[in-house]
């Protein structure tokens, strides 16, 4: 199992039923296919690292599964709701921080709070808001608005709002970026915690570090197709052999043989496979 | 039902205290309550000037006749047609580009989030449309009730047009693509611009023309609308012409219930479409902001998308190679990779005021110089403020630009020279225009000197414009908060431009002056060969003003600090 791991206990992924489920997901913007047959599952508890070039369809995976784009071919199950039937109730289950988080100018970060609040029909968060906003690090923020926040400033906020609604499933694209080494140190704690806590965890970023320290699976991707899905273990030891390597060299391996679609389980329609 | 998820009326009621207090804020420096006040006055005298053509028409100007039923169809019919064309393009449902993540990713039906839009439009549009109440009032019978009956309408045909781009957005890319079409969408809005104009011109005819010739315009119209197939094709909108022309309160009640009931189901029938419109919504957004964004940079005039076809064209190197020409270079290709609706729009707008100056200033000799220079003054100030291909563009880049290996007075000079010049061919090529259709003897000479000194203004207008941008830089883009600030700023710094430049032209005068009276009275060389003097010295002093301009332009940038202030 790969870093974190000393952090929280991961459930075994066979035990759980997955909190996260893709199937046969495709998605395409007029002729051009964005992602083609895409299939995955992410278990309560457990962090799904998304790695792959410019272009490989990850962003469009994301927002697909919080839906921001309409479904065209596929399944998508959220906490057993499925996105395109049960819109509402899958969405009322995650949370999903894009990757330029943009607040509301005018809304102060208190406000964000108490709008993300009543959108997700939370009680008794005030306390819970206050703790986020301290471990964040935005107290001396709380009255200032969302247009004169900074980049890594607005990155907190949309942790906070994503934390407060306590989501099953939580959709990251480059959580980290603009965010300063204590800032990183903080958002891997609490990315490690909330999964320990039972919340599955999509993450994609091309910082492969993180991903190797975070993840507990990494799902590859590159044209829109999966080319590697499973822990970095076995990524090397069925990829390139040494038992060493690290997930840069896993990563430039997989994605050097373009259209090869090694290593990508058919998973079930309960996402064992997570 | 109506009022929608409680997570969006929250979210609705912190926008609006947001709003409040980034006004209050706005209010804590000096500027800012100058700005405003100067808004309000602003504000206050236009409204003033409303109330009053209303209360005082009928004492003071010639009797209004009140808009008859037919009449007033026609110009619900106008309007909606103007309103839904902006449809076709617009289809789904629009949401700011920053929001759109947040509230699709919410655990919120798509109704709700319809609903919520829709109310946020109703609370925007109520003062737009008090306003245009307001203006339409005076042609009904009854104030209080034309104003009640107009504002209900407008709210309705607001209604009608979200349904009709969620209804486009169901029926697909085919059929939208087909009413959408560049054609098609010109022609409606051409129908709709021609229809709602003559209308205007017929409503309020009396403003422009005399009582006669208004009189016969309105009658025109009105036998024009009373026949078989216009009269059937305006008859949709009986019940709220009917409503705004009513001149007894038991006569507005009767047409008003029935239309007030359309309205909260318009609002339901909307919401409850089911249509997914999140892709073109998607879509919608970015195009809006991008064009927010180069309305806000490039202005009004200089917006137009460059599409792939453009761009791919190669661009010419009109002032050779080098490092302050490969500025200018840049300047050039964006201006001709916008260029086409740029010329078009502008080529419209001189025409207008070309034709506009013909009628203002009597023709003759003295008439046609002056209309020259009405359409030279004109073009400058709208061109020069409507096309930026200068720093008021580019100011994202600024901390880039500020690294280049350019002198900043080249630098600036490079920056504002493809504008000035393009807005100088335009303004050129109208007058040019006007002068041989009127084809009044007026001097050549005084022609030349028209367009000759044009590059020099335009260089000299879109410095000082620019100079003004690099002190106080700030932006406006329609839909932004603030627009009282920004009409107050605006006009405060048009006032500055002007003392500018009305101290730039006295000193050209002066020096013309000084230059005619040393050589026809202290030199005696005669007054032809004064005139020349005073020409040269006005011609020299003009290039020294403009250059004196380039100069401070250049060290403003200079000194300009990118991390002080962000427009």
């Amino acid at each position: 199992m790969s870093g974190g791991d000393a952090a929280r206990e991961v459930a075994s992924p066979a035990s759980v039923r997955a909190a996260l489920s893709v199937r046969d997901f495709a998605r395409s913007y007029g002729e051009t296919v964005a992602v083609a047959g895409l299939s995955f599952g992410v278990g309560a508890g457990e962090i799904l690292g998304l790695v792959g070039p410019n272009g490989a369809g990850k962003t469009t995976t994301l927002r697909s599964i919080a839906g921001v784009l309409p479904m065209q071919r596929g399944t998508i199950e959220v906490a057993g709701c499925d996105i395109a039937r049960d819109e509402v109730a899958a969405k009322a289950a995650l949370a999903w921080i894009p990757d330029e988080p943009r607040p509301f100018e005018i809304l102060t970060v208190d406000e964000h709070l108490e709008f993300t609040a009543a959108l997700f029909g939370l009680v008794d968060w005030r306390e819970r808001a206050g703790a986020l906003i301290e471990r964040f690090e935005l107290t001396e923020k709380r009255r200032v608005v969302g247009a004169e926040l900074s980049r890594g400033m607005r990155q907190k906020l949309a942790f906070c709002c994503a934390w407060l609604c306590e989501p099953r499933v939580l959709l990251m694209d480059e959580p980290l970026s603009g965010l300063d080494p204590r800032g990183i140190r903080a958002a891997k704690r609490a990315i490690a915690e909330l999964a320990a806590s039972g919340t599955a965890v999509v993450l994609s970023s091309h910082l492969l570090e993180l991903i190797e320290e975070l993840a507990d699976r990494i799902l590859i991707l590159d044209r829109g197709r999966g080319l590697f899905l499973g822990s970095l273990s076995e990524a090397r030891t069925s990829l390139t052999g040494g038992a060493h390597a690290s997930l840069e060299e896993v990563f430039m391996t997989i994605t050097g043989e373009r259209g090869a679609d090694a290593g990508v389980p058919d998973e079930g329609t309960d996402g064992e496979g997570a | 039902m109506i009022l929608g998820h409680r997570g969006l009326s929250t979210l609705a009621r912190l926008k609006l205290r947001g709003t409040l207090r980034r006004q209050a804020r706005r209010l804590r420096t000096p500027s800012g309550i100058l700005f405003a006040l100067l808004g309000l006055a602003l504000m206050t005298l236009w409204l003033g000037a409303i109330l009053f053509n209303r209360e005082l028409g009928d004492d003071f100007g010639p009797a209004r006749q009140p808009a008859s039923l037919v009449m007033v169809e026609a110009c619900l019919a106008a309007f909606t047609v103007m309103s839904l064309s902006g449809a076709l393009n617009h289809r789904g449902i629009f949401f700011p580009p920053h929001e759109l993540e947040t509230l699709f990713s919410a655990p919120v039906t798509r109704g709700d989030l319809v609903r919520h839009r829709m109310q946020v439009d109703l609370a925007r549009s109520l003062f737009g449309g008090v306003i245009f109440s307001l203006l339409i009032v005076s042609r009904l019978a009854h104030p209080l009730l034309g104003f009640a009956g107009t504002f209900l309408s407008l709210i309705t045909l607001s209604a009608l047009r979200q349904l009709v781009s969620l209804v486009l957005c169901a029926a697909g890319g085919r059929l939208s693509g087909f009413l959408g079409g560049r054609l098609t969408v010109l022609l409606q809005i051409g129908l709709g611009i021609t229809l709602w104009l003559g209308l205007m011109m017929a409503l309020f005819g009396d403003t422009f023309f005399l009582p006669e010739q208004s009189s016969r315009l309105h009658a025109g119209f009105e036998r024009a609308l009373e026949g078989p197939f216009l009269a059937a094709l305006v008859s949709p909108w009986r019940p709220w012409a009917e409503m705004m022309v009513a001149a007894t309160f038991a006569g507005f009640l009767s047409w008003a219930l029935p239309c007030a009931l359309v309205l909260p189901l318009l609002f339901e029938v909307t919401a409850r479409l089911g249509v997914d419109y999140r892709e073109a919504s998607i879509q919608t957004a970015g195009v809006i902001e991008r064009r927010i964004k180069r309305l806000g940079t490039s202005g009004p005039l200089g917006s137009g998308e460059v599409t792939g076809a453009v761009a791919a064209r190669r661009n010419p190197w009109p002032f050779g190679r080098g490092p302050a020409r490969a500025v200018a270079w840049i300047r050039t290709a964006e201006i001709l990779r916008r260029a086409r609706g740029t010329l078009l729009r502008s080529a419209l707008v001189l025409g207008l005021v070309t034709l506009g100056a013909g009628f203002v200033v009597p023709v003759g000799e003295a008439g046609a110089l002056g209309g020259h220079i009405v359409v030279a003054w004109v073009g400058l100030v709208y061109l020069g403020a409507g096309m930026r291909f200068d720093f008021r563009a580019d100011f994202d880049r600024l901390e880039q630009i500020k690294t280049w290996p350019i002198g900043p007075g080249r630098l600036f000079l490079a920056t504002l020279l493809p504008g000035a010049l393009l807005i100088s061919l335009l303004v050129a090529t109208a007058i040019g225009i006007r002068a041989l259709v009127l084809g009044t003897g007026h001097s050549a000479l005084a022609l030349a000197l028209i367009l000759g000194t044009l590059p020099i203004c335009a260089l000299a207008w879109i410095a000082v414009d620019n100079i003004v941008f690099l002190c106080a830089p700030v932006r406006f883009a329609p839909g932004q908060v603030g627009a009282l600030h920004h009409a107050g700023r605006g006009m405060a710094l048009m006032f500055l431009r002007l003392v500018v430049m009305l101290v730039a032209l006295s000193l050209v005068a002066l020096a013309a002056a000084a230059a005619f009276f040393a050589a026809d009275t202290g030199l005696e060389l005669g007054g032809d060969i004064a005139r020349a003097w005073a020409i040269a010295a006005g011609l020299g002093a003009l290039l020294a003003v403009a250059t004196a301009l380039v100069w401070i332009g250049g060290r403003l940038l200079h000194r300009f600090d990118v991390a002080r202030d962000r427009p």
